[in-house]
This record gives C-alpha cells, sequence and structure tokens, in this order.
C-alpha cells in the first residue's frame, strides 16, 4: 500500500509512519512496540528458522517452552507484523533494501558495526534514503572502548545505574525487577526516535540515533543523576541505607498487605493527627519536622502509633483514609493484584489479546491518551513469518513463484 | 567534552525541536525529567516558578533549611554544595540541579488574577503546556484545557497525573515511589527472605515517566505538525510502569505463579554480585553460556572446574549457585572492582563493576563518548553535569546552559516575549510576581 493511503486508513499520532523493526531482545523491540502503539506500522523482521532469541525467554504457559509462546516476546511484539528475513545473504540485503524503500524509520540492536558489515551500515542508508531515521540500540553505545563489552540487565544496572543504593547495608547490592532497565532504555529510543522523526518532518533530513544502554542509565532520574550531582556538591558518594529511617517512610504492613505513605513537611500534622490524634499531635518527641528524621524516631513513632493504626485496616482503608485527609498513602501491588485492581479495571487498562498459538491473555493498553481518542486496540504479536506474504507479495509484489524460492534458499 | 556543538554552528543544523516553546508548570521528578528531554534537544522551556508557593522537592525540602536540617540531611547524603544552604538554597539543591539544565525560569504567581493574565498572554506564544501537579491544583488555579484551547486552539497540552484523570485513585496524591509499589515494581526486587518494609525507595516510575511524558508530547506535535491541531495528552504515570513488568503479568496468567524479589538471580543464566578488595565495592557477573563459564574457569586458574559436574551446564550451574557463589567470591575478593571488570571483559566473561559516582566521573567509555559536560552556575560554581541520554549525527548536540536560578529569566519572560513595558514591569515587580527569591512569610 502507498504510503498515502495507509496514513488515510490509520489512527494515532503516528499513523501513515512505517518503521522497519530488525531490532532483538527487549530494549530494540519495546521502542518499536511504543511506535506502534502510536499508531506506527511496525514491520518486525526476523532471522527464518530461529526468531528473536526473546522467543526463548519465556515463561511459557505451563512451564512448557514453545517459539510462539514466550511471555516476552508475546508482548514486546503486540502490534507489529511479522516477516522472516536472513540479512546474511544477498539476496536478503536486497529485500532489506526494498523494505526500506518503503520506511521511515529503521531500528537496529545489532553488535555494533554488525549492520556495515551487512551492507546496512547507517551512513550508507542515510545516503541512500536521506530522509530515513536510523535508530541503533546497544550495551555501550557504537564507538568508544566498551564498545565490544558484553552485557546483561543487572550488569548495566551496576555499571550505570544506582545498584550501589539498591538492597540493605550488610549485604550485596541488588538489581530492579524483571527487565525494567532494558525496557526503560526501549522507552528513551522511542524518544530519540520519535524527536527526530519530528525534526525530520520540519527539516527534511534523516538522521542516525545512537543509544547506548550503560548511558541511559548513567542519565537516569532514578537517585543516579542527583547522587552524579550530589557528589560534585561534596564529595560524597551514596551506598544503601536501611529503609524507614525517616518518620514513615518505606513500605509498611496493614492487615491484608502493605501501603507505602509519603509525610512531607506540610503534611506532618495531618499525618499525626490521622494515624495518632491528639496524643500524637502533643508528644514532644514528634513536634517538629527536624524530629521526623533524628535517630530512632521511627522506630518510636511505628511501634506507638503507626503500625497499631495500620494493623487495624485493610490496604484500602488505609488508604482511603489517608487521602481524605490528603496523606499521600498507597497500596503495594503483586502481579496478581494488578489484574484484579479495580482502578486499572476502571481505566480498562487490561485489553484481552488472542493469540493463534498461545492462546489469550490480558495485556496493558498504552499510558498515553490522544485527546478523546480512546487508545489503540492491540493486535496479537506475529507468528515467525507471519505476514510474508502480505509484504512481500502484497507490498513488494513479488510473485508466488519468488516467494517459494526464497523460502527454499532459507532467506525468508 | 565533545566538539559537537562547534560542528552544529558552522553547519548551520537545527536541533529537532527548534523552534517550540514549552510552559513548563512541572513539579518534583518525572515532569521535568519530561520536559528536560524537550529543552535537551532544541525546545525553548520556560518554568514558571512562584514566589509564594514552594512545592515540595522541587527547588528543595525546605526555603530556608535549618542548621539541623542540614546535618540531618547528611545521613541522606543529598546535601547543598559543601553542605552549604547559602543565601538562595533553591538554586543549590542537587534534585533540581540535575535536571533543569537549558532550562529558562520565571517567577509569577497565577493564584492571582493578574497572574493568570501572564499565563494567558504566554500560551498565545507557546506550543506545549505541561504540567504534573497534585490532583485539584490546576483546578484550584482555574487552569483547563477547555479555557487554553479557547486562547491557542493548536496548543499542545500534557498533564502527567500518577494514577491516571480518572478512575478510583484520581484524587490520591502520591510520589514516584508510591508508584512503584501500585505498579507492582516493590514486590520484585530486594532480597527473598525480608519482607517489603525492607525495601528503600527506587524511583523508576519517574524516571519512565519523565521520558514517556516527553514520548507523548512530541507524539503529539508530530500529529499537529501534520493536521494543526492541538490536543489534551494524558499520560498516567503509573499504567507507564505497568508495561516494563509485563513479563510478570503474563508468568501470573501463564503459570499461576506470583514472582516474588530474587536478589541477583536470573531466570536462566547463573548471575551473583560479589564482593571484591575494596571496601562496599562489588562486580555482577552473568554466565549466560558454558564457554563463558569456561573462560571465568581459566581466569580464576581452576580450568578443572569446567569438568565439575556441579557446574557442567547451565542448568546445572544455574541449581548449584550458591556453591558457584562461593569459588567466584572467594576469586573476585582479591581484586579491585574496576580493575576485574577490564580484565574479565577483555577475556569475554560478562562482567560489570558496581560504579560509584567517582567511577562513572573516570569511567573511559563515557569520556571517550563526552557524556559529562561541565557548565558554570552562578550560585555553585562549575559542574559536571550528567549529559545527553542518546546522540545523534543528524543534530550535533551537547549541552547548552546550567540550571537557572529562581526567576533567572524575568526580563526576557516579561519585556522581550511579551513586551511589558516599563511601568507594569515595575509593577509587578512591587506586587511581588516577579523576583529571584522566595517571599519571607514562607518557611
Amino acid at each position: 500500500m502507498p504510503i498515502a493511503e495507509r496514513e488515510a486508513s490509520g489512527s494515532g499520532p503516528l499513523a501513515g509512519v512505517r518503521v522497519l523493526d530488525f531490532s532483538q531482545r527487549i530494549a530494540g523491540p519495546y521502542c518499536g512496540k511504543l511506535l506502534a502503539q502510536l499508531g506506527a506500522d511496525v514491520v518486525k523482521a526476523e532471522p527464518p528458522g530461529r526468531g528473536d532469541p526473546s522467543r526463548t525467554y519465556g515463561p511459557f504457559p505451563n512451564d512448557i517452552p514453545h517459539a510462539e509462546k514466550s511471555a516476552q516476546f508475546l508482548h514486546l511484539n503486540l502490534s507489529k507484523r511479522g516477516v522472516t528475513l536472513d540479512l546474511s545473504t544477498v539476496l536478503g540485503q536486497r529485500i532489506a533494501l526494498n523494505l526500506l524503500e518503503e520506511s521511515h524509520i529503521v531500528i537496529e540492536s545489532f553488535k555494533p558495526g554488525a549492520m556495515e558489515r551487512l551492507g546496512l551500515g547507517p551512513e550508507m542508508l542515510r545516503t541512500r534514503f536521506p530522509r530515513l531515521i536510523v535508530t541503533s540500540i546497544s550495551n555501550f553505545g557504537q564507538g568508544g572502548p566498551y564498545r565490544d563489552w558484553l552485557s546483561s540487565e543487572a550488569i548495566t544496572y551496576a555499571m550505570g545505574g544506582p545498584m550501589q543504593t539498591t538492597g540493605l547495608p550488610e549485604y550485596e547490592p541488588v538489581k530492579l525487577g524483571a527487565t525494567a532497565i532494558q525496557h526503560s532504555a526501549g522507552l528513551v529510543a522511542a524518544l530519540a526516535t520519535l524527536t527526530s522523526w519530528l525534526g525530520s518532518l520540519r527539516s527534511a533530513h534523516g538522521d542516525h540515533l545512537d543509544v547506548s544502554l550503560f548511558e541511559t542509565q548513567a542519565g537516569t532520574i532514578d537517585r543516579r543523576t542527583p547522587q552524579l550531582v550530589a557528589h560534585q556538591h561534596t564529595g560524597a558518594s551514596f551506598t544503601r541505607r536501611p529503609a524507614g529511617s525517616m518518620v514513615a517512610a518505606g513500605a509498611r504492613p496493614c492487615k491484608d498487605g502493605y501501603v507505602i505513605m509519603a509525610v512531607p513537611d506540610p503534611s506532618f500534622e495531618r499525618f499525626k493527627d490521622l494515624v495518632g490524634g491528639q496524643r500524637a499531635l502533643d508528644d514532644p518527641r514528634f513536634a517538629s519536622t527536624d524530629d521526623k528524621m533524628k535517630p530512632g524516631r521511627a522506630d518510636e513513632f511505628d511501634i506507638d502509633y503507626l503500625l497499631p493504626w495500620l494493623l487495624e485496616r485493610t490496604m484500602d482503608e488505609a488508604c482511603s483514609q489517608a487521602q481524605a485527609l490528603r496523606v499521600a498513602c498507597t497500596p503495594v501491588y503483586s502481579a496478581k493484584d494488578l489484574l484484579t485492581a479495580p482502578l486499572f479495571r476502571e481505566r480498562a487498562l487490561w485489553q484481552a489479546v488472542t493469540h493463534p498459538r498461545a492462546g489469550t491473555f490480558e495485556h496493558p493498553r498504552a499510558a498515553f491518551r490522544f485527546g478523546d481518542n480512546p487508545p489503540l486496540e492491540l493486535t496479537p504479536s506475529p507468528t515467525l513469518g507471519q505476514h510474508n506474504r502480505d509484504i512481500y507479495t502484497g507490498e513488494l509484489g513479488m510473485a508466488d513463484v519468488e516467494l517459494a524460492r526464497l523460502r527454499r534458499l532459507g532467506v525468508i | 567534552m565533545s566538539s559537537n556543538g562547534d560542528q552544529a554552528q558552522s553547519a548551520g543544523a537545527r536541533l529537532p525541536l527548534e523552534g517550540i516553546r514549552v510552559l513548563d508548570l512541572t513539579v518534583v521528578w518525572a515532569g521535568p525529567q519530561a520536559v528536560t528531554m524537550l529543552s535537551d534537544w532544541g525546545a525553548e522551556v520556560l518554568r514558571l516558578e512562584s514566589r509564594y508557593f514552594f512545592a515540595t522537592a522541587t527547588r528543595g525540602w525546605r526555603v530556608h533549611p535549618s542548621r539541623e536540617h542540614v546535618e540531618s540531611l547528611k545521613v541522606w547524603r543529598f546535601g547543598y554544595p559543601d553542605w552549604d544552604p547559602g543565601d538562595r538554597p533553591w538554586n543549590r539543591f542537587p534534585n533540581f540541579q540535575c535536571h533543569a539544565r537549558n532550562k529558562l525560569s520565571m517567577t509569577v504567581d497565577l493564584l492571582r488574577p493578574e497572574g493568570l493574565e501572564v499565563l494567558t498572554e504566554l500560551v498565545k506564544v507557546s506550543d506545549v503546556l505541561i504540567e504534573n501537579n497534585g490532583p485539584g491544583v490546576l483546578d484550584k488555579l482555574g487552569i483547563s484545557y477547555e479555557e487554553l484551547r479557547r486562547i491557542r486552539p493548536d496548543l499542545v497540552m500534557v498533564r502527567m497525573p500518577a494514577f491516571g484523570l480518572d478512575g478510583s485513585f484520581a484524587d490520591y496524591r502520591a510520589f514516584g515511589f508510591q508508584m512503584e509499589g501500585v505498579a507492582g515494581h516493590m514486590s520484585l526486587w530486594g532480597y527473598p527472605e525480608f519482607d517489603l518494609s525492607s525495601r528503600d525507595n527506587t524511583y523508576v516510575a519517574d524516571a519512565a515517566g519523565g521520558i514517556a511524558g516527553a514520548l507523548a508530547t512530541v507524539a503529539a506535535l508530530t500529529r499537529r505538525e501534520k493536521t494543526g491541531q492541538g490536543m489534551l495528552v494524558e499520560l498516567s504515570q503509573t499504567e507507564n510502569m505497568v508495561p516494563l513488568l509485563e513479563e510478570v503479568v503474563l508468568d501470573y496468567q501463564m503459570t499461576g505463579r506470583v514472582r516474588d524479589a530474587t536478589a541477583n538471580r536470573e531466570r536462566g543464566p547463573a548471575q551473583g554480585c560479589y564482593p571484591t578488595r575494596n571496601d562496599d565495592r562489588w562486580i555482577v557477573l552473568t554466565l549466560a553460556t558454558d564457554e563463558q563459564w569456561r573462560r571465568l574457569c581459566e581466569e580464576m586458574g581452576k580450568p578443572e572446574l569446567v569438568r565439575d559436574p556441579r557446574f557442567r551446564h547451565s542448568l546445572a550451574r544455574w541449581r548449584n549457585q550458591h556453591q558457584l557463589d562461593e569459588i567466584v567470591s572467594g576469586w573476585t575478593i582479591s581484586f579491585d572492582h574496576v580493575d576485574l571488570m577490564n580484565r574479565l571483559q577483555a577475556g569475554d566473561v560478562p562482567a560489570g563493576a558496581v560504579l560509584s559516582e567517582p567511577d562513572l566521573y573516570a569511567d573511559p567509555q563515557l569520556e571517550a563518548r563526552g557524556f559529562f559536560e561541565k557548565l558554570p552556575h552562578a550560585d555553585v560554581g562549575d559542574v559536571s553535569y550528567p549529559g545527553l541520554l542518546w546522540q545523534s549525527a543528524g543534530y550535533p548536540n551537547r549541552l547548552k546552559t546550567a540550571p537557572p536560578l529562581f526567576g533567572e529569566h524575568n526580563e526576557y519572560a516579561y519585556r522581550e516575549l511579551l513586551g511589558v513595558s516599563d511601568s507594569k514591569y515595575e509593577w509587578l515587580v512591587e506586587e511581588g510576581h516577579i523576583g529571584m527569591d522566595f517571599e519571607p512569610h514562607l518557611e
């Protein structure tokens, strides 16, 4: 379909934008998914046979591995179409160029230098397609002494992120949950891509973007950048601290789970009134806001006021009573809670998506809403090579015999 | 420092967001980060700040912190330069310093009619208004998209509520570390042997919310570029965090398993965080393949371990990680954490030292990429700021200006942008809208 026609048929801010997604694993595919959720037509190209390694990551239904049923793959590639293409063959590279002819944006996460070796180097692509945006995502960047170093979710966090301050002082530093770091990098890559895409609408020139996971962590506001600047200011170096070293800071148990409260200075009096009434308001140990951070005071307040109050209340009760007094108090949810919590049901966050092989699962819709438009409906992740015919025959105009030949040669 | 900026100037290249003016009503953390992403890439960002309202955790915890308060900050380490708040502490707060580069600051009191009039005039010459204030704040000020679009039909207004503009938590107040609990993240990190009250604050939801807020803004601007129409954009920061952990929600649906914290364990590779020779300095190893294990055994001078049935293949290593930990940590403890990382990576073993702040400032990769950039700041001196989050060949870029002083750009905003007369300007000063400090009654 010509670009102009696609534009008319789609919706979402990126309707009519074609993205060719060569990326694999987590950060790149999440970047592609976000662009798809903004309305772009994202075509994911996977190596024939094995496909994206995330097809092996799992978890799997009933823990039985299957290339079409990996949770990580199923969510990272929602709303994309999928083709197979072997870029290590000359024929595959020629087809890639044909696909690029029809694309505005290309995402890749190969090892730095691999695109050049495949005859698809970003500089060459930009010369050939002057308006193309090429987004390269890598562990450490396209250059520099660490260019070829190996990494993992935890290694990226250790080197770039605030791992030194994650955990308890007497124990080893710990990583964050699931693959939050790589997903966060995918968000940065999507923003980089979209920023240059908007630039290209105004300047008519393309771009090559170099996103380094290491730098997305060295520049994260999750503790890292304030700690770096504070270090410049005082020479202090940060490490892990015990949780709850300030009155009400950290998670606290209640009747049926945990809540987290936040009591900045302006709400300290309201908070004392809420959990301890006049007795707490009159208690000289907690008279001023400076007392919140004095050694031992958090424990004393817990024992005398906060825990007795919380343990008589459910998460819902504690939160609604505190929030009614404008005291910030929120529940701690597990994965199971996320699916059942009324909050997300009311907001229609979850959408059941049926995948032809894996079955039906609920996925979160995009978090952004544009005007009165409902979020775009998610479509299932592609099975391996699902859209080969649509795209190679329907869009590139290949004959059926040609398709059969490519399949025989293992190119698709 | 890279020389990209000079090249950009000589080539006459523009930044992708140049010519876009953003009115910045954001507070605290995620909102300001979203705006940084816009100002870094060429948008003109004007922070609207009030001399009568001190938003917690934005330009400080307190206007003029007491000596006692500053002392207590030492425990938390987020102190002012040299532990001295100075005459204008709000310009020296590290949590503001770290995100506010490339922005402008003006003061105006939006609670008074003439303040709102200033906002109205600014909206006429702006493209974006962005905010992440607590529930009810905009209503109280009488600011709504419906009103603003009448003044500027193609305005993009971006709101970043914690949980959404509707739903049962719409009126709930929350900081970012609380959103992490609601989005399910707090349940997933930490040590399995300790309960949730052992877990300190993390701010991934803020970080991701900041990036996503900018993403939503640029998406709306892209739309406007084609249609000429503005729109209201809503980004729920908590909902934005959920897909980062989606694998875990699918795990529950697929297997009934509710995942808990695993410290540094991973599903699949053997992985651990090991002590080194230096006090509280650590190194993470992730062993995904037999080959990586073989190379590590060689580095450790224990090639016989390759044939040890406890560690022979990846499932065996995964099952016997406690024994593997003992062997590896007995070896790592003799080395400097950075030296060991260099040595193992040279031998193709995936290893990453837990890098401290001084380690990052001395890091050869960040140095080669020109990540940190030194800028002079009137109230702080020269600071080496963490820099751009990505590099662009088409738009060579670098940091331009240090974080703005409170009210530093009043002259620009009122006189140049709005064309306010000398007498009106004086009147606005007298009325207290314009100034470079907070009203003395605020504490």
